[in-house]
């Protein structure tokens, strides 16, 4: 019954079994001490700063942002791709490495997933905080009304709705069905109140054959069905930009490009929030070297993939004999917005160089550093993507230049808070390592030890 | 009102619920149940049940999710009726998006149901001779029997290697 799988840790191996991943994993829902209290007070402030400004923006009109004309779409817009693309590495984890078999994404899938649905909830706020007239949302929902108005399904921002709010939902049903059978483990160690918290959310599993036998036939078609979404979200969210006519984003090559981009940052945020999260919950035999070094050998294939996407816009703007284009990518290395596109290129491109070397993928504080500065990369890509092509386009009167305000910002680094909020709030009380996945890895216990 | 037995067999090591399954098969018992930690195709081979179901909803749910999309935004737009260049307004191509959105939402939605409705979650929550230690380190089989069986049964069970033996008994309609 007693195995070793912990080969690749940083720390000699232990002995785990069914009983051991348990208790381990039972203790990270214990109660906090006040390191963990101060640090959700802060992030709550930060919600708190988030919904002030909003609310002043709601008072005030737009006019508190940045945006301008050519402008029209700044930093909520790079933040709501930026967040869309963070809740893609989830899904990739969860659905397209279940369905690749691989062993190495059970133990940190479920914090992949707790992010990804915390991501696309951040995202989802954001195209609203736009909208300005945040109570005419309803206009884009397709039903009768005494307007005799309906939505246009043929426009690429309907599209948009509709990707994201699917995303969110099935991203979520999935991410449920996943905590099932954990709660059930919870429920059956839990007293009081939390075991009718549990066992209320556990829905009555009690790990039957049958309901095991419908829950991975579900758990299969879940990721089957999850595994398209995944790269259809954000080629949906790139024809936004690809659809229209502007130098910069009229290109057939966004949908990769993008989706290639989204798990690039949300492999980077998986390791950013792994690294705290295995410290302080004490899993470190659990969430292993094996798992930070896959992750950094995949960021290695995202980088090459951004890398290669960046200059194969440069060549066709060049080789497409379009002067609009090629201004556009000119001005992008050369102009006004050099530094956030060379600050794009070093955190995108170069820094995944580093991880060709074993040292620096086992490395944590570097890998750590390294997720910050891919992070900071993807936002900088989108913030080039949406507001350079928008400051010039094709009329030397329509050129501007825009930094964003204030107000943007502060709703930007209040929207950070919140993500951190929900998904460290969620690991206190649900586990963040998934239970049943991880005994998943060992072998069934034998009377004979050895024998499986 | 008649009583029923159910006898519970714990078990520390899969091999004994192996065992106890084939003895089970070999017997005919015909009603029991199997509670295992984490899903094991040891226990599925052994159990020979049928594939499960749940493809047929979700196939149900994606088919309704594709004639949905595609029938919302072509009733939208002849609805609305906006003639653009001369072109009819029901355009299947960028349809596409919404049939296929709506195609993977329908299918994940039925999914999740038939996993409530197939694997008895909400709809039936008693478990006759449940223990809890069956979500954690533990095996489990609960066979319903008559209180006359009950005997026979649980030394069967404790023959194939079953850690503990409970014998519950319950009124039946």
């Amino acid at each position: 019954m007693e195995v070793q799988i912990a080969e690749n840790a940083d720390q000699a191996p232990q002995k785990q079994t069914y009983g051991y991943i348990d208790e381990k994993i039972h203790k990270t829902l214990e109660t906090p001490g006040i390191a963990y209290f101060v640090m959700m007070a802060i992030l709550g402030m930060g919600i708190l700063m988030m919904f002030a400004i909003w609310g002043y923006q709601v008072y005030r009109g737009l006019g508190v942002t940045g945006l301008n004309n050519p402008v029209g779409w700044g930093v909520y817009i790079t933040t709501f791709v930026f967040w869309v693309g963070i809740g893609h590495s989830g899904t990739l984890i969860s659905a397209v490495l279940f369905l690749f078999r691989a062993p190495w994404r059970n133990a940190i899938y479920r914090a992949a997933e707790a992010m990804t649905v915390f991501a696309v909830m951040t995202a989802g706020m954001f195209p609203l905080i736009h909208l300005g007239r945040v109570w005419r949302m309803y206009y884009i929902l397709p039903y009768p009304n005494q307007r005799g108005l309906w939505p246009n399904f043929m426009s690429p921002l309907l599209w948009d709705v509709l990707a994201i709010s699917t995303y969110l939902s099935v991203s979520s049903m999935f991410f449920f069905m996943g905590l099932i059978p954990d709660l059930a483990t919870l429920r059956d160690r839990s007293t009081g109140i939390r075991k009718m918290v549990y066992g209320t959310l556990a829905l009555g599993w009690k790990g039957s054959d049958q309901q095991w036998r419908n829950y991975s036939m579900a758990y299969l078609l879940f990721a089957s069905l999850a595994t398209p979404l995944v790269i259809s979200v954000h080629s949906v969210v790139s024809w936004d930009f690809a659809t229209s006519g502007v130098p910069g984003w009229h290109t057939t090559i966004f949908a990769p490009y993008f989706v290639a981009g989204a798990i690039h940052s949300g492999l980077a945020m998986v390791i950013t929030v792994l690294i705290p999260l295995r410290i302080v919950f004490n899993v470190k035999d659990i969430v292993t070297m094996r798992h930070f070094e896959a992750m950094a050998k995949m960021l290695i294939l995202t980088g090459c993939i951004v890398a290669y996407a960046y200059a194969t816009e440069f060549f066709i703007a060049w080789y497409s004999g379009n002067r609009y284009e090629y201004a556009q990518f000119i001005y992008r290395a050369t102009g006004d917005f050099a530094i956030p596109y060379w600050t794009m290129v070093t955190c995108n491109c170069v820094v995944p160089i580093f991880f060709f070397f074993k040292f620096f993928r086992r490395n944590i504080p570097f890998l750590f550093v390294a997720s910050l500065l891919i992070n900071v990369g993807m936002w900088f890509e989108r913030f080039n993507i949406i507001v350079i092509s928008l400051a010039k386009e094709y009329l030397p009167f329509g050129f501007d230049v825009y930094w964003g305000s204030w107000a943007e910002y502060g709703i930007m680094v209040g929207s950070f808070c919140m993500f951190f909020f929900l998904f460290f709030g969620f690991s206190k009380f649900f586990p963040a390592v998934a239970i049943t996945e991880v005994k998943e890895l060992l072998p069934p216990p034998r009377k004979e030890e050895g024998h499986s | 009102m008649p009583l029923q037995s159910t006898v519970t067999g714990v078990f520390s090591h899969i091999d004994g619920l192996l065992d106890s399954i084939k003895v089970a098969k070999e017997k005919q018992w015909d009603s029991y149940q199997v509670y295992s930690p984490v899903p094991d195709h040891h226990i599925a081979h052994a159990l020979e049940h049928p594939r499960s179901h749940v493809r047929w909803f979700t196939l149900t749910g994606a088919l309704t999710g594709l004639t949905g999309g595609f029938g919302v935004a072509l009733y939208a737009s002849y609805k609305w009726n906006f003639f653009l260049g001369g072109k009819p307004p029901g355009s299947l191509v960028p349809f596409v998006v919404v049939g296929f959105e709506m195609t993977v939402l329908f299918g994940a939605i039925f999914t999740l149901l038939s996993l409530l409705f197939l694997g008895r979650l909400i709809f039936r929550l008693d478990a006759p001779g449940y223990d809890p230690r069956f979500t954690q380190d533990h095996y489990g089989m609960c066979v319903q029997c008559t209180p006359e069986e009950a005997e026979s049964i649980s030394k069967l069970l404790k023959d194939q290697g079953a850690l503990e033996v409970n014998i519950e008994e319950r009124e039946v309609e």
